[in-house]
């Protein structure tokens, strides 16, 4: 929980992480090609 | 981040993905990390798209949790991280990632994985495991037709994820389009036993540049950025589809897309996450 829990700006701040850990920093793209297993 | 892609045959489980992290709204790289998380205590790694604490996330839950093997991870953890993301769901971008965890599974005495998205996609809902054997994200008419061939696991990953560098892409709760595959290569194997990885090409991308395929310093690999056998080129609508593929792909799309536009749009979009996570 303590990871958890110091994820964010006030962390990434903290740590001068900045942009990179900063939660608008999202890249997921919803494209996707998906096989399922034939069970 | 962008790319990943994850391949399970009988004895092993093969995952290739990009190593850039690029703000959403241009681009533009911010920074390179690994999307693939080894978890060896439980014969498992797991393949991150989206936020970058969405990994810090999954490793935590995984190691909080204490799961005894792979089989009670892929029993459980789609609820623990749902449990998770509800409480901060700002942290975590209302849900604009995927999670694929793929390990050694006991109970079935093979490899196995399962996908999770933090938000619901065409029907499916969020946190909700689906059992994959194949994943490629993302994916267009440029990679239809993939074959993944085990012998050859190393070149024929890294050719998908050249052609998925050629492309131009559109993050989620983004209107904005640019390449989105970059900084390294790298592929990681995992069977009964180990759990492998290793960098397979460096693309000449910087921090604070956007990503250009078509740069000269990308020259070189010619040969990789043309179609090819294992990835050519095709009209989806061409090319048949397995059963499991949920629609013509542009429907599908736009259907994820302008579901998740409107929630970013609408400055309510939390309330509408809220109603998810709690489906």
């Amino acid at each position: 929980m303590a990871i958890f829990t110091a994820i964010g700006t006030a962390f990434a701040a903290a740590i001068g992480g900045g942009a990179f850990l900063a939660a608008t920093t999202a890249c997921a793209i919803g494209s996707y090609y998906c096989e399922e297993p034939n069970e | 981040m962008s790319a990943a892609n994850i391949f399970v045959t009988d004895t092993a489980v093969h995952v290739f993905a990009d190593g850039a992290c690029y703000e959403p709204d241009t681009g533009i790289v911010q920074g390179f990390v690994s999307k693939i998380a080894k978890m060896p205590h439980i014969q498992a790694v797991a393949a991150i798209t989206g936020t970058p604490p969405i990994r810090m996330l999954v490793e935590s839950i995984v190691g909080e949790k204490d799961y005894a093997d792979f089989d009670e991870c892929a029993a459980r953890f789609g609820e623990d991280l749902r449990e998770r993301v509800r409480k901060v769901p700002e942290y975590f971008d209302a849900g604009a990632f995927f999670v694929t965890i793929a390990g050694w599974s006991a109970k079935a005495g093979a490899p196995r994985a399962f996908v999770l998205n933090g938000c619901r996609d065409n029907g499916v809902d969020g946190f909700r495991p689906r059992p994959v054997k194949t994943w490629i994200q993302p994916h267009d008419a440029g990679t239809v037709g993939f074959k993944f061939d085990e012998e050859r696991a190393e070149d024929c990953g890294l050719r998908l994820l050249e052609a998925q560098r050629r492309q131009r892409w559109s993050p989620i709760y983004s209107k904005c389009e640019f390449h989105a595959v970059g900084g390294f290569a790298e592929y990681t194997k995992l069977t009964q036993s180990e759990i492998t990885t290793k960098v397979i090409h460096r693309w000449p991308d910087r921090i604070g540049e956007k990503i250009n395929p078509f740069s000269k310093a990308d020259e070189g690999r010619g040969t990789m950025a043309a179609p090819t056998s294992d990835v050519h080129a095709a009209s989806p609508l061409d090319d048949p589809l397995p059963t499991s593929f949920r629609g013509p792909l542009k429907d599908r799309e736009e259907m994820l897309f302008n579901n998740l536009g409107e929630m970013r749009a609408d400055p309510a979009h939390r309330a509408a996450l809220v109603v998810a996570l709690e489906d």
